[in-house]
Order: C-alpha cells, then structure tokens, then sequence
C-alpha cells in the first residue's frame, strides 16, 4: 500500500468516527436506567423479542409523556439490553457488567428459569432489586432470597385451571409429556400433583431430552394408554413439531393442551389445523377485566396501543414486561427517590392493578393476587375459555 | 565456567525452570492485579482462567497425546455435578472438589483402556458418545441430581466482591496447576511417551513406550484438570443444569482455543483463552448470529494457516524479527 493511499484510508476512518460521534446524543442529566440480558439470538430468539417490545413499550409510552415524575421532577427512562445467547455463564456476566461497569442499579430479570436462578445469585450478593418478569420456576422463589419480584404465576399454578377444567368435563384419562428441562418438568409435575387432588387419573407420564427431532416412539406409548386429555410442556418449536406428530400418529384426545405454544405468533400459521381446539394457560388474555391504575387503559386498550407500534398483537410476554416496569415506577414514586434499598422495600410493599392483573407479592417475591386463564384455538383465534368471569366463549371438546 | 553453563542450557531442566519462572512471574501479576480491576473485568478474566484450565485439559489429551478428545466436557460436568452434591452436603470446597474430580479421573481411567484402542475420528465420536451419556444419567437421575430442573448452591457468605474474589483465587490456584501439568508433559519423560504416541504410535509401542498405559494416564491427568475447573464453576455460578454442564460448545470453545494458542505447549491455552474471550467479548457481541460459524472458520484456518498455534507462530518467526531488529538499530 503506497503511504498516500494509507494516509487517505487513516484520513476516512477519522472522518467516519467524527461523524459518529456528533450523531451520538448526549447524556441526558435526568435519566432512569434499567438493565437486563435477554436471549436475542439462539433458540429461545422468538420469546426473546416479544419480551424487549414489552420492555421498550413501556419505554416509550413514559417518555411520550415526558417521564416518571418522582418528587416533582420528570425523569426519561432508558433500557440496556445485552445478549444472553440464551447461555447461563454469558448471562451472569452480561448482569456483572451491568452491575458494576454500566453502574445499572435497576435490573430485570433475564428470559428463562435457569438463567433467572444464576442471575438472582449475583444481584442478592449486590443487594440490588431483580423484578423478574419472565422466570415462572417454583425454585427461583424458594431460596429465600428477599431482592427478587415476580410479577407472573410461578409455573407449579400453570395447569391448575387446566385441570380442574378437564375434571369439571368428566374426562378421567391425562397424558403428560414434557421436555427434559426446568420450566417444562415443573410445569408437568404440577399437573400430575393437581391431577390427584382434583381425582383425574394420570395414565402416562414421560419425558423427552432436548432438541428431540422425533417424539413419535413416546407418542405411540401415550397413544396405547388411551388418554383423553394431554397436557404437554416444552419450548415453542418441539411444541410445534410435538402437534404435528401427534396428528401423524392419529391420537384424538378430548382435549390437547400445552404450557406454551398456541398463543405464540407462528404456532397457528405453521400448524393449520393442528393448531385448533389447542388449550394453553396464559398469565393474561386481551379479556382480563383490569384497568390499570397508571395508565388510561384496560387490557383491551394496551393490545390496541401495543399493536399500532409493533404491528401484531400482544401475547403475554410483552404486557408481563410492562408490568415489570411497572413495579418500579410505582415504587420510585412511593419512596420519592432512587435509592437501592429504599426501592427494594417499597416494591415488597407493592399492591397495585395493571391491565396486567393485580400485583402484590409473598414473603418470596411472587405475586399472589392473580390467576392464570386457559385459552382455546377455536377457528385459528385464541379465545380465553376458562375461568368463567373472564372467558369468551365456551370450551369445544374434540369430537 | 563457560562450558558448566553450556552444559547446563542444553540439559532439559533448564527449558522447565525458564518455563517455571515465566509461570511464576505470570501467576504473580495474576495475584496483584483484581484491585486494579472492577467486578466485571475481573469475572471476565476469572472466565478466562477457567477455559485456558478447561483448553489445557483438551490440550493434554489432544495436543500432546494427539487424541481430539471432543468430550472431554464429560469430566467437566461430572466435576460441576459432584461438587456442587457434595457442597449441598455440607461439604467444604476442597474435599467437594475431590468428590467431583476423583470419579471423573476413575471414569477416564476405567473407560481409556477401550476408547483409546479408537484413533483420529473414531476417538473422538466415543467421547462424544460417553459426554451424552453421562449427559443422560445427570438429567435422568432427578431425585440424585435435580434432573432438569438443576441444582441450585447455597449462596455463600459475604458481599459480591467476597464471592467474586474467592472465585477468581480458586481459578489461579487451578491455572497454576494447570501450567505445572503443561511443563510436566513437556519436558519429563512420561511426556516424551506422550509425543511419541502423538508422531507414530507404533514406533512408539516398539520402542517401548506402553502406550496405552501413557495415553489412559494422560487422560486421567486431563480429566482431573477439567473435573476441578467444573467444581469451581459450580460454586462460581451457584446453579447448574445438564445443558449447560455438559454443553458440547464447551469443547469446542477449548478445542479452539488450545488449537489457536498453540497445540502441545505450555502457554497455548491461556493464549487462545485470552484471544477467543476478547473476540467474543469486545466484537462477537455484534456478531451473534455468526457466532458458530466464526469458530468453525476459526479452526479450519488456524489448522491450515498456524498449525502450531500462536505461540508457535511467534517462535518460527522470532529470528527474523530479531534479525530485522537489530538490522534496523
């Protein structure tokens, strides 16, 4: 290279980051920030993204109306996000440099129970708030820790209505089946625990490894056992494949439900009629019948505002982050102020309604003032079936 | 005098105490730095300390054995999982980080004499193999191991900065033996065995080398190495789960690295430990979707371009850029 042309290159490299530099917006004085990795790539990229659109919705409709007003003055709220990879070690130390090099002092929790666990180790030895708003397994709560807030159910209540409704149908036979993995084993042992209380006879009981590429060996087992109900429990894509083949292998339950699945975008589009008659239990419908104290909408209302920004409608992920957010302005304008610890106690005191549900929490940091909902595929549109004050319509058995 | 000197540079000894001095002066900058450090940068390079331990566990079998051992993140879980039941069970760390360790090395030296008869390919898939199985076993095991729902650690006592300290100490200390493991295959006899196996294995077996005995020795070592680096991990991060123990991308982070720092020395773990962990660190992060695809491409260019790894690299080309030096002043 002649040292002309070098001089030319070193020359346009300076001009660039100068102009890169003056399009970078200054630091704003009065500015909230919040902090949290999520899984942005990887396998767990599709709830990943609907869990940001929460997060930055909330953003957005707060600095529209020119911030969080604490103690008379207005503050601008901003998010940084890292990229977790969905890996637990990328994970704690994306929180580390959160923590300590961002200087982050609000944090939510990450996407996924396992990694919610890690997490939660590092911010109580920070004696920092992690309001989770994603991390749903039973033993991210049992550890006794006094920094963290969940504002969902735990996973052990997911099938609760579920059962209970096919209890109320008369049908007597469950299969479960879940993916060798936290969220979805807890979710499937609750079902059986409830399965007892509520006298309905679990006939085959299974689980698969991840990244399974055929589960129709366990289907042909569960389909010898007759069931006449199946709840199965596993990340998004198996539960799409897990659908397909349940078909191919010509089981006909009464009633087919999953701890996640029908209500994501992309289940009904890539499964057709596999999707219908689909139960799932979600944390929230568009028909919960709250009013959210904050903001001048219903559930109804934030679907609509939700989807005017982003083009599709809200599932729960999104409205969960909301509320997250939600937790932290309600106790910023409790305690006046920004201080860690003073934070931390106003959110343990939390008791408010959002178009989310109501949230107040135990002595472990879970919300104890809401339900799930069970919802149905019924003509490809999810409708909330179950229970009766907030259903749509009514439940349809599989001929 | 002169002559006692030449004699004593040409012995072998003399490369093991430079190399040891090196070391030493390397774990002394290691011990002073973390107050010049935050909380992140100092995880960062605790994480740094655990995959050039992790790369030289995968170095000793394949760099100086020349055995691609792509499962050896067996041990590692193995190591994860025992230690972190026997810490729940209220053992301290070092006994708890014997009782992951010790089943590790019985495993490699218990299934070696089989494995090992594999060569090239075939080895490799067989540890493949074993790492699903035990895989299998962790998340099965549910009232043993917590299945797939994991296992969580008691959080130990103090402020983060305590946990973050005791973490990175215990990462040195392993580091250091990790170096000593390194020198000693180098330079001691066993080691010559293990290179000879490396070059020819039967030349080796007729000049008397027991090979199998050597090449399931080494992989015990090797298995010992990791066994402990996944102990301390499990304390470090105070929750573990099957997939993420056992997780196949763990090889494959150290096979690179071991590969990019230099295969069969001393320092080529820590090198490409410290290289890949910047790259991910400082560019990947913009890169995520090509994550995989970079370290593959990694690997092929760095088998074909730098077989002897970086350190390597800079030995073949020391003279000339000594000579440029010196022509130059």
């Amino acid at each position: 290279m002649s040292s002309s042309s070098r001089r030319r290159l070193v020359a346009g490299g300076l001009s660039i980051l100068l102009a890169l530099s003056t399009v970078m917006p200054a630091a704003a004085q009065d500015m909230i920030r919040f902090g949290t990795a999520l899984s942005l790539t990887g396998n767990l990229a599709t709830e990943g993204k609907l869990v940001r659109e929460g997060y930055d919705f909330f953003v957005k409709t707060v600095n529209e109306r020119g911030g969080i007003d604490v103690a008379g003055k207005k503050y601008k709220v901003e998010i940084v996000y890292y990229d977790d990879e969905s890996n637990v070690n990328t994970s704690v130390k994306l929180y580390e440099k959160l923590i300590s090099q961002d200087k982050v002092k609000f944090l939510l929790g990450p996407y996924g129970s396992g990694i919610t666990i890690a997490v939660s180790n590092l911010t109580e030895q920070h004696k920092l708030p992690l309001v989770i708003a994603h991390g749903a397994a039973s033993t991210i709560y049992n550890r006794g820790y006094k920094y963290i807030f969940g504002v969902l159910n735990s996973i052990d209540h997911y099938t609760y209505n579920m059962v209970k409704m096919a209890s109320e149908q008369k049908l007597t036979r469950l299969a479960l089946l879940n993916e060798n993995q936290l969220f979805a084993q807890l979710g499937i042992d609750g079902a059986a625990r409830q399965a007892k209380e509520l006298g309905v006879e679990v006939v085959y009981k299974e689980k698969y490894s991840s990244g399974t590429k055929d589960l129709s060996p366990e289907l042909e087992k569960m389909k010898a056992a007759k069931p006449d109900m199946i709840i199965a429990g596993g990340y998004t894509n198996d539960m799409i494949l897990l659908a397909r083949q349940i078909s191919q292998v010509g089981l006909k339950p009464k009633l087919l439900g999953y701890l996640l699945g029908p209500t994501l975008p992309g289940f009904v589009k890539s499964l057709g009629a596999d999707a219908e008659l689909t139960l799932e239990p979600v944390q929230w419908s568009i028909n919960v019948p709250y009013k959210d104290q904050f903001f001048d909408w219903t559930a109804r209302g934030y679907a609509d505002a939700f989807q005017k920004v982003y083009g599709h409608v809200p599932d729960y992920h999104p409205i969960q982050s909301t509320a997250a957010l939600q937790v932290y302005y309600n106790a910023f304008q409790k305690v006046g102020g920004f201080d860690p610890q003073k934070v931390r106690d106003a959110i343990a005191e939390t008791d408010i309604v959002t178009a989310y549900g109501p949230i107040r929490f135990n002595e472990k940091g879970q919300n104890i003032a809401k339900s799930m909902s069970v919802v149905q595929i019924q003509d490809g549109k999810p409708v909330v079936v179950y229970p009766a004050d907030v259903a749509e319509t009514k439940l349809k058995l599989n001929p | 005098m002169a002559a006692l000197l030449a004699r004593w540079r040409s012995s072998p000894w003399a490369g093991s105490l430079r190399t040891a001095a090196l070391s030493c002066a390397l774990l002394a900058i290691l011990v002073v730095l973390p107050p010049f450090l935050s909380l992140y940068w100092l995880r960062l390079l605790t994480s740094v300390l655990m995959l050039a331990v992790i790369a030289q566990g995968m170095n000793a079998m394949a760099g100086f054995v020349g055995y691609p051992a792509f499962g050896n993140v067996v041990f590692f879980g193995m190591g994860a999982y025992g230690a972190a039941l026997a810490m729940t069970a209220g053992f301290g760390v070092a006994p708890a980080l014997l009782i992951g360790a010790v089943p590790a090395a019985v495993l490699a030296l218990a299934v070696g004499p089989l494995l090992l008869r594999l060569r090239g390919h075939y080895f490799a898939i067989a540890t493949l193999g074993l790492n699903e199985v035990v895989s299998a076993l962790a998340a099965n095991l549910s009232g043993f191991t917590g299945g797939a729902a994991g296992l969580s650690l008691p959080l130990g006592a103090g402020t983060a900065s305590d946990a973050a300290y005791r973490a990175y100490s215990g990462f040195v200390a392993l580091f250091a033996a990790s170096l000593a493991l390194g020198i000693f295959l180098r330079d001691s006899r066993f080691g010559y065995g293990c290179r000879a196996i490396r070059a020819n294995e039967e030349a080796a077996e007729a000049t008397g080398v027991a090979t199998l005995r050597v090449k399931s020795i080494a992989w015990m070592l090797s298995a010992l190495l990791t066994a402990a680096a996944g102990g301390l991990y499990a304390r470090w991060v105070g929750f573990i789960e099957p997939s993420q123990v056992f997780d196949m991308s763990i090889s494959v982070k150290a096979f690179v690295m071991f590969l990019l720092g230099g295969a069969g020395t001393v320092f080529g773990p820590l090198i490409g430990s410290l290289l890949i962990e910047s790259a991910t660190t400082l560019a990947w992060s913009h890169l995520l979707k090509f994550h995989l695809l970079i370290l593959g491409v990694t690997i092929m260019l760095v088998v074909l371009m730098l077989p002897d790894g970086a350190q390597g690299f800079v030995a073949r080309h020391w003279p000339a850029v000594r000579a440029w030096l010196r022509h130059r002043s």
